[in-house]
């Protein structure tokens, strides 16, 4: 049999196979993006809503309150000595009539502890953490200002993860709502103001509440607060914004509104300590860090039949940095996918339960299907035309078809997001930064969403292999006080 | 079969559909921009004169004058500006603030606003009837408590903080009780209004801690602690003793803190039992703190020792609180198996500079002569004492 | 002194309050000069040091106690007479700020009249 002959047979299996999957595959993207299209319309509502209220939402008053839940603002540190200082003091200086600060620092290599003893006048005092949650690594120090004053206490432990630092954390904190914040995010002033609002309003039931991540690179940041939004120069962090812009306002509100919150930013989360405490805090040695516990928190508390709610606050509040470089960015997706999975994985049991209400049987299996089935189909489209186009089978109306309700409808989900933004809390300016915006909803579908695939298959792989990933550490130049933010 | 013309019609449909929401988000930020430019053109020439009014009260009446006449269109714009204002001054200036926006009618328009069926608008109309501070507005505000929306029920709640009329107290207690099918107002928005009612409050409040419903109960307590209303406290007492909801057991247990004496010793003391809730226990234990009294000095230090360590360390805290007699129960203790807890407590209390331990030479843990003070090293060296 | 030389700062992040304050201290006699958060605050006030400075208790990046501290600990700048304003309320807060060393407090929402009037008090003292 000659090649060309194998060839050709192979060329007519790959035809064929197009021929089946053709509109089974663009059916299901056109279900995808639809149902996408409708989270956003439960989304939109929300955020504007939402943004109209704050005039005569009583957040001036909750300022000035007597009776305003105090916070514990949890930070877990690991070798961010460039930037700690800077993020701490961001932190003690929030708007917010009750809060502490509690630094847990996870055996840094680097002198992060020793600038935060210079910087806030540390004096050690060797006082015992409680052991509500169980933590598996030794605390080796307790810090406090030396003025008694100020709300910040640094612990110093041996290194044993994020989940054991926070979990170490929540014993040191005195407060009883709790935020999870990581070392590089900046919280807007009025932050806890926001996500501590649907608590005053319903202590009972609220257990969690998350807000909005947007990305800060581009941004001008002094004294840890963003003070000019600005769309970054670099096109991987251009898309990422839209990206993050899609994600927060399809997968958090829509979810939210519905009841079936489950995924919040592992950049800021508030939480009931005594909840946090009653499910044992983080689960250490889980990547999916934060979706596992608010997975945990749905299973726990209507296994108990409670009455609870998981809010997600539809305003932006929180800045992270995204990777500019493609190296880190495939380490943060291959690792965030893998978490995603591995949890999805665990909670299986709750799917199609009834007593899980709207989180098994819709949230769910949505995640399950939509999220993995995409990926799957994603690649399975590309892969045919791909190998169709090296073999010379080309399916044309195939092509055009999977482009358009793949990734066209794809660009106009994301300026129905951005659409959504513009109309509830606009933050940029220029009108160079919707230009950039506008044409990166564009070039998202250029590459990267093909790439993203690609790792997201990979994370779903690397979960069902249960391999052992090597943490990508992102170099980080530390913000620039007063001058343009550092940005690729 | 994939046919051409459904492909065409997707391509087109969505690539039209994704034009059309492009140009849609640029029109969206054009109009915004354009009404804030224009909006701000609107206010400029009479800023100056709406800080006069907040800054000085505008005796001679000029500036509000001047505002009282301009057009209708312009008032839109400097109304805003006039009530942001308000949110950041109180008195005589407020009061003039105040009189200018009821010569503008906007106390009219609040008024009818209250009957719309948009619940934003409900909510801005019963919003600036709080700034008003008219009395007579209570009654048009009660009905609101029970509201469909939410946002106009906590607004409600807090305009009538603002007018700070004691009659509206049973009102706003009945109004925590689910209502209609909503939930009722937050507890919290709730005391905060009953504390500005001040002393008229006291007989609802004195009433609602014996309440059917548990979160009225709770709420009283709130208010009880936090308005210091020590006439409360035998109710309180009992509400300690035998509520049947641990969080209004939780409140009492603070509440008695606050406004408690001597008589309720004994009955905080027996809820420290190791048998009893944690939560109530620590509660309990920051109550004897607050309450000062030195007797409650040997049950904290027998806590001290305790197993759960929060309980231990806001012991300690507790005897700093008492004077004296806690500090030396704290001394005592610190050469014992408590030793890390009470140097801990000292120590804090020290650098809070609580005078009651400034005089006091501490005792390092393992029996060093002082609390390591050293705040450039992380190995532990004697500091000095003192 | 007359009032024309007396300087005062005002330090806070409300654009409403800066421009009240300016409008009525200005309109007393004094020179005022007016900044957005608590970094420009000490800057400000270690170039030149004010009469008085009214600070925020609660800004943006070093907050009003932050730079209060800072100036008391700071001799040439320790004569710097200082009101702290806020929104904070509650009794730990106003001892912190006396004990830190301020020399008045006071709570937003406040009556400028009465601001005005502890201004004037303050300044009249002397200079510890």
């Amino acid at each position: 049999m000659s090649a060309g002959r194998l060839l050709a047979d192979l060329g007519q299996v790959v035809g064929a196979v197009a021929h089946g999957m053709a509109i089974p595959i663009v059916v299901y993207f056109l279900l995808v993006n639809s149902s996408y299209l409708v989270l956003i319309l439960l989304a939109g509502s929300s955020s504007v809503r939402h943004a109209s209220r704050i005039a005569t939402g009583g957040r001036r008053e909750a300022l000035g309150g007597r009776l305003t839940p105090g916070v514990s603002v949890i930070m877990p540190a690991y070798n961010e000595a460039a930037t700690i200082v800077p993020a701490v003091q961001a932190m003690l200086s929030l708007r917010y009539p009750r809060h502490e600060v509690v630094v847990v620092d996870d055996g840094s290599k680097d002198e992060t502890i020793a600038r935060l003893m210079e910087a806030f006048d540390l004096v050690e005092v060797d006082r015992p953490i409680p052991a509500d949650v169980p933590v598996h690594a030794e605390v080796r120090s307790v810090a406090v200002p030396r003025d008694g004053r100020t709300r910040l206490v640094v612990v110093g432990k041996e290194n044993s993860g994020k989940a054991d630092a926070v979990n170490v954390g929540i014993n040191a904190s005195a407060e009883a709502l709790i935020a999870i914040v990581d070392a590089d995010s900046i919280l807007d002033p009025d932050a806890l103001l926001v996500v501590s609002q649907p608590f005053s309003d319903d202590p009972v039931r609220v257990v969690a509440t998350g807000g909005m991540v947007r990305v800060v690179n581009g941004c001008s940041v002094t004294a840890g607060r963003v003070t000019s939004v600005r769309m970054p120069t670099s096109w991987l962090a251009r898309i990422q914004v839209v990206e993050y812009l899609r994600a927060y306002l399809l997968g958090r509100t829509g979810w939210s509104r519905l009841g079936a919150l489950i995924l919040i930013s592992g950049a800021f989360g508030v939480f009931r300590r005594d909840v946090l405490v009653e499910v044992g805090g983080l689960l250490e040695g889980s990547l999916g860090e934060d979706f596992e516990l608010v997975m945990r928190l749905h299973k726990r508390l209507r296994d108990q039949g409670r009455d609870y709610r998981i809010v997600f606050v539809a305003e932006p509040i929180c800045w992270t940095e995204v990777p500019v470089t493609i190296g880190v960015l495939h380490r943060q997706r291959r690792r965030w996918h893998r978490g995603l999975w591995e949890t999805l994985w665990a909670y299986r049991t709750m799917v199609g339960r009834p007593r899980y209400g709207v989180v098994g049987l819709v949230a769910l299996p949505w995640h399950y299907l939509f999220e993995l089935l995409a990926t799957v189909l994603e690649l399975a489209g590309l892969v045919i035309i791909a190998l169709g186009a090296a073999l010379g089978v080309v399916n044309l109306a195939f092509f055009w078809l999977f482009m358009s309700v793949a990734y066209v409808y794809g660009i106009l989900v994301t300026l129905a997001a951005m659409l959504l933004e513009e109309m509830g809390f606009p933050k940029y300016r220029r009108w160079r930064d919707l230009g950039a915006a506008l044409l990166a909803s564009v070039a998202e579908n250029i590459g990267y969403r093909q790439l993203t695939a690609w790792w997201r298959a990979e994370g779903w792989w690397s979960s069902l292999r249960g391999r052992t990933l090597a943490w990508g550490t992102m170099t980080r130049q530390g913000f620039t006080s007063g001058e343009e933010g550092t940005d690729a | 079969m994939i046919s051409p013309s459904l492909i065409l019609a997707a391509d087109l449909g969505l690539g039209l559909s994704s034009v059309v929401m492009a140009v849609v988000v640029v029109v969206v930020k054009l109009a915004r921009v354009a009404a804030q430019s224009s909006r701000q053109a609107r206010v400029a020439p009479y800023r100056d004169a709406v800080l006069a009014i907040a800054a000085d009260g505008d005796e001679d009446e000029t500036a509000s004058a001047t505002l009282r006449g301009i057009r209708d269109r312009d008032w839109r714009a400097v109304r805003d500006v006039v009530v942001g204002m308000l949110g950041t001054v109180r008195g005589d200036t407020a009061v003039s603030l105040v009189r200018l926006l009821d010569a503008r009618g906007e106390f009219e328009r609040a008024r009818s606003a209250l009957r719309s069926r948009v619940s934003l608008r409900r909510a801005r109309g019963a919003y600036l009837l709080g700034l008003a501070r008219q009395q007579s507005d209570v009654g048009l505000l009660l009905p609101l408590l029970a509201d469909r929306s939410a946002e106009v029920r906590l607004v409600a709640t807090r305009s009538l903080g603002s007018l700070g009329d004691p009659t509206a107290a049973t009102a706003l207690f009945e109004a925590l009780g689910p209502v209609h099918g909503h939930p009722g107002i937050p507890g919290a928005a709730a005391a905060e209004a009953l504390l500005g009612f001040g002393t008229g409050a006291v007989p609802a409040v004195l009433a609602a801690l014996s309440a059917e419903d548990a979160t009225q109960r709770e709420v009283a307590t709130l208010v009880a602690a936090e308005g210091a209303l020590s006439a409360a406290a035998p109710r309180l007492r009992s509400l300690l003793a035998g509520d049947s909801e641990p969080e209004v057991r939780i409140s009492a247990a603070r509440a008695l803190g606050a406004v408690g004496g001597p008589d309720d010793l004994a009955a905080l003391v027996a809820f420290t039992e190791s048998a009893r809730p944690t939560e109530l226990r620590r509660a309990v234990v920051q109550a004897l703190g607050e309450l000062g009294h030195p007797d409650a000095a040997p049950v904290l230090s027998w806590l001290l020792s305790d197993p759960d360590v929060r309980l231990a360390q806001q012991s300690g805290d507790a005897l700093v609180q008492l004077g004296p007699a806690g500090v030396q129960a704290l001394l005592q203790a610190a050469d014992g198996p408590a030793g890390r807890v009470a140097a801990g407590s000292l120590a804090i209390a020290r650098l809070r500079k609580a005078p009651q331990v400034a005089s006091v030479e501490l005792p390092g843990p393992r029996g060093e002569p002082a609390a390591r003070e050293s705040g450039r090293q992380l190995a532990g060296e004697p500091g000095s004492p003192g | 002194m007359t009032p024309e030389q007396t300087r005062i700062l005002v330090a806070d992040d409300e654009p409403d309050i800066r421009d009240l304050l300016t409008f009525k201290l200005g309109q007393a006699g004094y020179k005022v000069q007016a900044v957005a958060n608590g970094t420009l605050a000490l800057a400000a006030i270690e170039a030149d040091p004010p009469d008085l400075a009214v600070l925020d208790f609660m800004m943006p990046g070093l907050s009003g106690i932050d730079v209060l501290r800072k100036i008391r600990e700071d001799g040439r700048m320790s004569g710097v007479r200082v009101i702290l304003l806020t929104a904070r309320a509650r009794d730990a807060d106003v001892d912190a700020g006396f004990v830190t060393g301020a020399d008045d407090y006071i709570i937003k929402p406040f009556s400028p009249r009465e601001l005005l009037h502890r201004v004037n008090t303050l300044l009249a003292r002397p200079r510890s």
